[in-house]
């Protein structure tokens, strides 16, 4: 090469380096320097990791009430984080020992979230551990730790289309309330309509409310009852011939209720051709073990297994039994283990399994790829096959 | 809870790397991290049935075989095995505006073909180019020296053995191109990756540039197979088997003193630790104004430093995962640089607000590296813009989410629009990352992703010169892409290291300098 390349630079040059640094940093301010900014600010707003609401008003629906949610201004609470139509909030709960969560869709519109109100709807399910508790017990006045909102199921206009075509069971009708609302107080741009799937008459949450959001016009609402045959209102299951009518190609299907709907409506939408780009189901909920999981519960059934697990550094053994996810041992023995949506898909609860082996049906997709290779899990939908050694928020 | 020699805040790069090395020298050491895993923005996140990375598009300076490079040389010293994919050309750069295109060059890894391309393009520049990455050695030569001298820099030893590293260190990226002699388009094209130094090529140091132009001409670039994650988890269970404990989920709320130097770290849970050093990923201005418990003992000096700073790209990313396989949405490269002018300091002035007209835009396309990063007939990409200003302040929670998808708006429109792609009939899942998202999970000010930008008095050269001179509280060390090397995996990942053998000294020294 040509050593003298660079020759036209003098030397000095060099000795100002130093010179010159000192001689800007001299210039400055000696105030303690700003760190906070408006994006970090926002954040915090828009992701707080914890809220203090409290219970403002509580509504009888039909087998379900819906609770008010406001900010606990005595907690320190000032205002509620805002969100997106069809988010959820994870609720804190301690239950007798058990310290668990439970994620419920917010059904009302972001814009109330911006005057301090959220609502949620929670219906009493059969063998609902949480649910018949928060029914029994939450009263007004009742105080709460919940997450901030969390969850994929939304309508994002850069890939959704204009036109969408919920499909709701039971109470998997409260996003849909928070897409209308939203919808009909101009904070969402699309068109829906729904397909809302109960057993009976009596069994449908919102009727009159869903009536009011109708008159917007862009909200429809297609009554389907599987258990009564009721004129003016559909007969059967939201079957495929039933959603290829009410679609076209310009749609976009958003799904909400339970497992079993779920599976159904997969098989239904795959009938017509339907995409994963075109078909959207909410968290999944806490995965309950089936025919797919034969050979695991076959293996494993009516077993009840040990973990010795290290949470923050303080270790604990507690059994886990079979037939429920790591996640459910956990808040069982009264750990505060973290957790948000209990379907696999927010990362919220990933841990570290350090021995022994655990089932995580096919179904589940939210686990990054090194880590299936590197033994970290979600616990919410992991099954023990073992004993199990078991790292939470902690690694040594 | 029992004494450590460190602790370490954030299990970023620099802060993991700092805690592997450290550890494997024999320090007791502890990191807290408030997210619940590693890697700050080396991490990767699921949505439906893809897995993106956060932040990653190739890691210079790895290299295999012969082309081994320094980095490459770290892992293998430290024993972290992670799966790397070689990624075949450097990039190609695109400049169109208006319909008007310009330039569009794919660059080659490898010096032969890099020159052979050189010889194709810009025949007049061989001789200035083989200069060019000829000088490289020289100029690491003399960091090695300034580096080993501990901040006793001899100046006769400098002028007699290392004339051209002192030349090198005293000018812009920019400047050298032109003291090399070099024509305007081999200037444009060599000046094609400074948006991965987060300032124009006249302000951005030669010897960084330099840095990173020949780790990535000769040594090639790589991807983690699995995504950054695999590279944080991977360095964290080395720094494990090397004895070192990690917190996650928990914040450290307060840097405590006694005597004037560090003692230990409050957490959000409410203990106390003790501890000997604090290496903080936590920005300097938020350790002296909002950790530390006695601010009387932050330097002037140190406070005038912070002030004087500026913050280096506040980026902007969108995930798309497509369900369509590249080669129907017409996608060949890896790396596109996708610009309307070749000026970076146009750009960077654009770049202050969200209104600029020129953009650079970055497209990464991890398929092409990495065919099986998605399912089969599904295509995964990340599209970033940066920011040279706080572009996000005049943003509120109202109007946050509709400000975020018309700026992805415009960059899918714009690469739809220049590249022929077909992206909007095929997007299965979208995330959209603003700096608000980066201040979210990095808690960086401004939600800046490269720590101080390289100012002409605060690059990469004036930092390591200085490394050493200036002092803050005793115990207390910086790492990061605020750290001595400027910001990126590699830089971060090496002053990571550096930066534990200062600690070590300072640790076995009784806790003194």
């Amino acid at each position: 090469m040509n050593k003298d390349c660079l020759n036209s630079i003098p030397l000095e040059r060099f000795g100002q380096i130093i010179p010159r640094r000192r001689g800007t940093i001299e210039r400055a301010s000696n105030e303690f320097p700003k760190y906070e900014y408006n994006a970090n600010v926002l954040a915090k707003e828009l992701h707080p990791k914890i809220q203090h609401v409290i219970v403002s008003e509580i509504e009888e629906l039909n087998g379900a009430k819906r609770y008010t949610l406001v900010p606990d201004k005595e907690a320190g609470q000032e205002k509620l984080a805002y969100f997106n139509a069809g988010q959820y909030i994870s609720l804190n709960l301690k239950i007798g020992d058990s310290l668990l969560t439970r994620p419920y869709s917010l059904c009302s519109s972001p814009k109330e979230a911006l005057d301090g109100k959220y609502q949620i709807t929670v219906k009493t399910m059969k063998n609902g551990f949480a649910s018949e508790y928060i029914n029994t017990n939450f009263n007004v006045g009742t105080k709460l730790e919940i997450s901030s909102p969390a969850g994929f199921f939304y309508h994002e206009p850069l890939r959704d289309k204009k036109k969408v075509l919920g499909i709701a069971g039971g109470s998997g009708i409260a996003p849909f309330i928070s897409f209308a609302k939203a919808i009909a107080d101009g904070t969402e741009d699309f068109d829906l309509t729904l397909l809302y799937g109960s057993r009976t008459k009596e069994e449908i949450l919102f009727k009159d409310e869903l009536e009011e959001l109708e008159k917007c016009g862009r909200v429809k609402v297609i009554h389907i009852l599987s258990d009564e045959e009721i004129e003016g209102y559909r007969h059967g299951f939201i079957s495929a011939d039933l959603i290829k009518e009410n679609m076209d190609e310009n749609c976009s299907i958003f799904v909400c209720g339970s497992q079993g709907m779920y599976d159904y409506i997969a098989k239904e939408t795959q009938k017509l051709g339907l995409t994963r780009k075109q078909v959207r189901f909410d968290a999944y909920g806490e995965y309950k073990l089936g025919e797919r999981d034969e050979a695991y519960v076959a293996a494993n059934e009516g077993k009840t297994y040990q973990l010795t697990v290290t949470m923050d550094f303080e270790t604990v053994t507690i059994p886990a039994k079979t037939d429920e996810p790591l996640l459910v041992a956990f808040e069982r023995a009264g750990l505060k283990a973290p957790s948000r949506c209990r379907s696999g898909e927010c990362g919220w609860c990933r841990c570290r399994l350090v021995s022994g082996n655990v089932y995580v049906p096919e179904k589940i997709e939210g686990i990054r790829q090194y880590d299936k290779l590197t033994g970290y899990i979600h616990p919410c939908c992991s099954f023990p096959c073992s004993d199990c050694r078991i790292y939470i928020n902690c690694e040594e | 809870m029992e004494k450590y020699d460190l602790i370490v805040i954030g299990a970023g790069n620099s802060g993991l790397m700092t805690a592997c090395r450290a550890s494997k020298l024999g320090l007791k050491v502890l990191v807290v991290e408030r997210h619940n895993l590693p890697g700050g923005a080396a991490t990767s996140f699921v949505r439906g049935r893809f897995e993106f990375d956060a932040s990653l598009h190739e890691i210079p300076d790895f290299g295999e075989g012969e082309a081994r490079g320094e980095l490459g040389h770290l892992f293998d010293e430290l024993g972290i095995d992670v799966e790397m994919v070689p990624i075949k050309d450097a990039f190609r750069y695109v400049i169109e505006k208006d319909g008007v295109r310009t330039l569009d060059i794919t660059f080659p890894h490898g010096r032969d073909k890099v020159m052979e391309l050189i010889a194709k393009e810009c025949p007049q520049d061989v001789e200035a180019m083989e200069n060019f990455l000829d000088v490289y050695s020289e100029m690491l030569k003399g960091l090695e020296y300034v580096a080993s001298s501990m901040g006793r820099v001899d100046p006769e030893v400098l002028v007699r053995e290392h004339p051209n590293f002192m030349r090198i260190m005293s000018v812009s990226a920019g400047e050298l191109f032109r003291e090399l002699g070099m024509s305007e388009k081999c200037q444009q094209i060599l000046a094609a990756y400074w948006p991965y130094q987060g300032t124009d090529i006249e302000t951005v140091d030669a010897s960084r540039y330099l840095m990173m132009l020949y780790g990535y001409f000769v040594n090639g670039a790589y991807a983690p197979k699995m995504r950054s994650h695999a590279l944080s988890v991977a360095i964290m269970r080395k720094a494990e088997e090397y004895g070192c404990r990690f917190l996650f989920d928990t914040e450290v709320t307060k840097v405590l003193t006694r005597n004037g130097a560090i003692c230990g770290v409050e957490l959000d849970n409410g203990t106390t630790i003790e501890t000997t050093a604090i290496a903080s990923s936590a920005y300097p201005e938020v350790v002296y104004s909002k950790l530390l418990d006695d601010r009387s003992l932050v330097p002037e000096f140190e406070l005038k430093k912070a002030n004087a700073r500026e913050y280096g790209f506040r980026a902007f990313s969108v995930y798309l995962g497509l369900d369509a396989p590249p080669e129907e949405i017409g996608i060949e490269d890896y790396t596109i640089f996708l610009s309307t002018t070749g000026d970076s300091r146009v750009i960077c002035d654009e770049s202050k607000t969200r209104n600029g007209k020129e953009y650079a835009l970055d497209i990464c396309c991890l398929n092409i590296a990495v065919p099986d990063c998605s399912p089969k007939g599904t295509t995964q990409m990340v599209l970033t813009i940066a920011y040279t200003g706080d572009a996000w302040a005049d943003v509120n929670e109202e109007n946050y989410m509709k400000i975020k998808r018309e700026v992805a708006d415009e960059m899918i429109d714009n690469l739809e629009h220049v590249m022929g792609y077909k992206i909007r009939e095929h997007i299965e899942e979208i995330e959209i990352a603003s700096p608000v998202t980066f201040a979210r999970y990095m808690a960086s000010p401004q939600g800046s992703i490269y720590g101080y930008c390289s100012l002409k008095w605060d690059g990469m050269s004036t930092r390591m010169l200085v490394a050493g001179m200036e002092q803050t509280i005793p115990g207390l060390f910086f790492v990061g892409g605020h750290g001595t090397s400027l910001s990126g995996y590699y830089p971060t990942y090496t002053s990571g290291n550096r930066t534990a053998f200062q600690i070590m000294g300072y640790v076995r020294g009784g806790g003194r300098r």
